[in-house]
């Protein structure tokens, strides 16, 4: 299982985060706990994941984080997860809509990437 | 050996830091668990080593009391590495640095979302991103 490299999260995305404190968009507790995560130098799969703190969460694939989402903001794959496997697609699709609005797709339906589904940290 | 001034200086200077080496970390880490990166800030986008605020050295050291920190400082020494029920004061030594440098972090971020000033909040904005992720 690989770790995490936090090389390749770029500063503004770090920065954005931040801000986002100074905002009272994403609390102080929630900060902490990503620090502590860090901190556990955590083991992630090879494929698609995310991590929920509470008022963001953090999405990434294999070693590299890509960004962080708030916390209404489903990442592309999130809902699928609630479905057994072999349903994953097709339950993905009939939500797709929806979710392809919330990570600021298109309305037009895409092939289905097979990053659809994630691992839950 | 510094002087009375210097003493004083390092006593006062919150941002004087120690550094552990990522190596020597490691180390640590292996005895004693992850929760030695949680005394300070990791470099976890850099050189994978740890900065550790003097103050919160000297504020666990002062809740610590003489004896457990020399007991303390004996266990960290020792050449063969200890079982954790065997090194209590180390680890007692490692929760209290640890708790302090959190009270420093959490006040970091009250001041930020305090703060009014651009200059300041974009200061305290990248002080909080080093602390977080590292240099």
């Amino acid at each position: 299982m690989p770790r995490i490299h936090w090389h390749s999260l770029p500063l503004r995305v770090k920065q954005h985060l931040i801000e986002r404190l100074h905002d009272r968009e994403i609390t102080q507790d929630s900060l902490e706990a990503l620090k502590t995560w860090i901190s556990s130098n955590p083991e992630v799969p090879e494929g698609p994941w995310w991590k929920d703190f509470g008022t963001f969460k953090l999405a990434g694939e294999g070693r590299y984080p890509k960004t962080f989402l708030t916390k209404d903001q489903a990442a592309f794959w999130e809902e699928a997860l609630t479905r057994p496997p072999r349903h994953n697609c097709e339950y993905l699709r009939s939500r797709l809509v929806t979710v392809s609005c919330q990570v600021g797709r298109g309305p037009r339906m895409p092939r289905i990437p097979p990053q659809c589904l994630a691992v839950v940290l | 050996m510094p002087t009375f001034i210097q003493f004083l200086e390092e006593l006062t200077d919150t941002e004087r830091a120690i550094t552990i080496p990522a190596d020597e970390l490691d180390r640590l880490a292996e005895r004693f668990g992850d929760r030695v990166r949680l005394m300070g800030r990791w470099n976890a986008s850099g050189d994978g080593s740890l900065e550790i605020p003097m103050a919160a050295i000297l504020e666990a050291a002062n809740q610590l009391g003489r004896q457990a920190l020399a007991q303390a400082v004996q266990e960290l020494k020792a050449e063969q590495f200890a079982e954790l029920l065997e090194a209590p004061s180390s680890i007692c030594l490692i929760e209290k640095i640890s708790e302090a440098y959190r009270r420093h972090f959490r006040a970091l971020m009250s001041r930020y979302q305090n703060a009014s000033d651009s200059t300041e909040m974009t200061q305290l904005r990248d002080q909080l991103v080093r602390e977080v992720f590292g240099e």
